[in-house]
């Protein structure tokens, strides 16, 4: 009961329920309901405003009930089924990946360069790294060996979504197409993306110009892949696919790609260590 | 509760020990709710298709912490309803504005008034869902989730305030507050549809 209302009476002191009394009426809630059920038959000024209130509450109920979407049966085994992935992969469990090697000593080769550009750029003033600061050449070798897998497995996932549509998948011609199921790739682009991010940074530290405007322009396509739903329609597959033609994306994956790879190779066989 | 025949303590039980089988049996019983739960406060599919999933991930991970003496349901709702509001903070855009009427077109409530007939009753209907949506947008995040716990999920006001670690006190002004953007947005139409009390004459 608000503050202003009598005490124990549910009306307040100018002789009405307010109004937030009415809204804890008309819930349920007011703890003198009987009090202001009374005065409501009494009143026709407090009678009017809980029913303009009652009205207002019935029209946010109807709206609703157009409104909302209804889930089938179905859902929640649809749910269980994006969720269990998720729920499965404990703490750990991501080491057991067929890439996590590779993933892993990138990751630490990231972290390793950005640790080294700190210290170069520190290391004449205050930080003092006990191996020392690593040459140009070394941070080179470390993006480019990161790079490598990174734009392997970019390549493959988009390569993927390419062909979706020659390999056995439904047309109209053979009936309705019923839709196509990315959720998988959508995550493995989630998982790119969130990568790719730190390789942009890092190959923009490195003034790797080249490098970082191909990262910018595979995280867009990506990001668009992460924001699609799991089931999609012919003409959204479509979209995804034009979208990855018009840019030539897998073709300047697999130039740059072929780059870096030819860069460590000669830069692993002047037998020049990391640090 | 069907498929857990009333037994939804033993499944949570069973989850909390680690079996995958009985946490599916939670999933697929809440996941409808909740979705409808996460769609009025987040207010489209995506977000509440996503809220879902992160609701479910998030109470797998702290089952241990759960405490078995409120409703199962509740605490997925708790965790759905803050994860809402995350979603919806988080979007960082201004509120909608309702659209200014056009002060030369008619008023749908007195066209209802002088017709009563069916097409105007359905621009009424239109009109009435459109200033909802458009109330319901000029909510804050607390307010929308507080009205929508109250409203559609007939939570009481302590456990609402509970759920959204508001105090009481500020649980019902949130509520309130709800109502009335909502009351003032409709009052034209609503007022049309008063339903009859019979006012003791005094």
């Amino acid at each position: 009961m608000s503050e202003n209302t009598r005490a124990g009476s549910g009306v307040t002191g100018g002789g009405h329920v307010s109004e937030e009394d009415l809204v804890l009426f008309l819930y349920g809630e007011a703890p003198e309901a009987r009090a202001i059920d009374a005065h409501l038959d009494a009143c026709a000024a407090c009678h009017g405003v809980c029913d303009e209130i009652r009205a207002t509450l019935a029209a946010v109920t109807a709206v609703d009930a157009d409104e909302t979407p209804v889930r089938s049966a179905a859902y929640g085994a649809q749910v269980w089924a994006r969720i269990e992935p998720r729920l499965s992969r404990g703490r750990f469990e991501w080491l057991r990946a067929p890439w996590a090697p590779r993933f892993a000593l990138a990751a630490v080769l990231v972290l390793m360069l950005l640790a080294a550009f700190l210290a170069g750029r520190f290391s004449r003033t205050e930080i003092e790294v006990p191996a020392g600061p690593i040459s140009q050449e070394a941070r080179d070798r470390i993006l480019l060996l990161a790079m490598d897998g990174h734009l392997e497995r970019a390549q493959a996932m988009l390569a993927e979504i390419a062909n979706l549509n020659g390999l056995g998948q439904q047309t109209q011609a053979d009936g309705p197409f019923s839709g196509v199921d990315i959720s998988s790739d959508r995550d493995r682009a989630a998982e790119l993306v969130s990568a790719g991010r730190i390789y942009r940074r890092t190959a923009s530290l490195a003034g790797e110009t080249g490098l970082e405007l191909l990262l910018d322009e595979l995280e867009r396509i990506l990001t668009d892949i992460t924001h699609a739903p799991d089931e999609i329609t012919r003409d959204e597959l479509h979209a995804i696919q034009k979208r990855i033609a018009d840019r030539g994306i897998l073709l300047k994956i697999r130039a740059m790609g072929s780059q870096v790879r030819q860069r460590e190779k000669e830069r692993r066989e002047t037998g020049r260590t990391f640090l | 509760m069907g498929r857990m025949g009333g037994d939804e303590a033993g499944y949570v039980a069973r989850a909390r020990g680690g079996d995958a089988e009985a946490f599916r049996v939670l999933v697929e019983e809440h996941s409808a709710r909740l979705f409808r739960l996460a769609y009025r406060i987040a207010g489209n599919e995506q977000d509440a298709e996503d809220i879902v999933q992160e609701t479910f991930i998030k109470a797998h991970r702290n089952l241990a912490r759960y405490d078995d003496r409120a409703a199962f349901g509740a605490w997925l709702s708790r965790i759905a309803s803050n994860q809402a509001l995350d979603v919806i903070r988080s979007r960082r855009r201004g509120p909608e504005r309702l659209e200014p009427n056009d002060p030369d077109a008619p008023d749908p409530v007195d066209m209802l008034s002088e017709t009563g007939a069916g097409p105007e009753r359905q621009l009424l209907s239109v009109e009435v869902n459109r200033r909802v949506k458009n109330a319901l947008s000029r909510l804050t995040p607390n307010e929308r989730a507080a009205f929508v716990l109250r409203h559609h999920e007939e939570h009481s006001v302590a456990e609402i305030g509970a759920m959204l670690r508001l105090s009481e006190n500020a649980t019902k002004q949130a509520i309130f507050r709800a109502v009335r953007k909502m009351r003032e947005a409709l009052r034209p139409l609503a007022a049309q549809s008063r339903p009859g009390r019979t006012v003791r004459e005094s």
